[in-house]
């Protein structure tokens, strides 16, 4: 197995777990009605902030365990893949990117009914985090294409 | 999955003849990986022109003995 592909392995299975966790927590949130910006942002600091420790270790291990290099240069196979790989994420997000923005009357619409306290700051902390799913729904949805493309290589 | 291409090689007969080359000793010669040398010895990938130059310099032999076009193969549009 080549690095890039321990790489896109241990980013899939992290983002899985800890931004699956994050929004989860998010989605239940919303559920009970109770959006604390504050709260929030310090949950995605502190989600972020495992990922990267999760990942940089692991991959180093990775490259560790496997005698390879951490970050060898891309050879003109995993050029492609990357290249195909990112057009499907690019163009995934930016469909996304479009539906959250027909989707944010309805936002703005479920704001002013259910957090009459602050709408304009429930409307911001939703369409935020619509932004950050669509993120890194593009990204695992990225890597798990570098992964397809390099089991079908093998 | 797009079909292999009309390509054969005869990179595993060319290794063997060079002292049981390995795939990571070739991959290491051309600046590849040894997945995508696997890849192009399987035919599950056609290799950039340069690539295929490599790989014969690496042989010490004509491109023309690592590759061969299919004879009869489907052309394209």
């Amino acid at each position: 197995m080549t690095m890039r592909e321990k790489v896109a392995w241990i980013s899939v299975l992290t983002a899985l777990v800890i931004f699956g966790w994050y929004f989860w927590s998010v989605w239940t949130d919303f559920a009970v009605r109770n959006l604390d910006g504050d709260v929030l942002f310090w949950r995605f600091l502190w989600c972020f902030g495992i990922a990267v420790v999760i990942m940089l270790p692991a991959s180093l291990l990775a490259a560790w365990l496997g005698r390879q290099d951490f970050d060898p240069p891309a050879d003109e196979l995993e050029t492609q893949i990357e290249a195909v790989s990112n057009r499907f994420g690019l163009a995934l997000l930016e469909v996304a990117l479009v539906a959250i923005v027909l989707l944010s009357k309805a936002v703005t619409d479920i704001a002013r009914a259910d957090f009459a306290a602050d709408p304009a700051g429930a409307t911001a902390i939703m369409l935020v985090n619509l932004v950050l799913f669509a993120t890194a729904v593009a990204a695992l949805v990225r890597d798990i294409i570098v992964i397809v493309q390099y089991r079908r290589y093998a | 999955m797009p079909p292999p291409p009309p390509i054969t090689n005869t990179i595993r007969r060319l290794r063997f003849d060079h002292g049981e080359m390995t795939q990571q000793q070739l991959a290491d010669a051309i600046g590849m990986t040894r997945q995508t040398v696997a890849a192009i010895e399987q035919n599950k990938y056609s290799p950039s022109l340069e690539a295929a130059f490599r790989i014969a310099e690496v042989f010490g032999v004509e491109i023309g003995e690592v590759f061969q076009w299919k004879a009869g193969a489907k052309k394209g549009p």
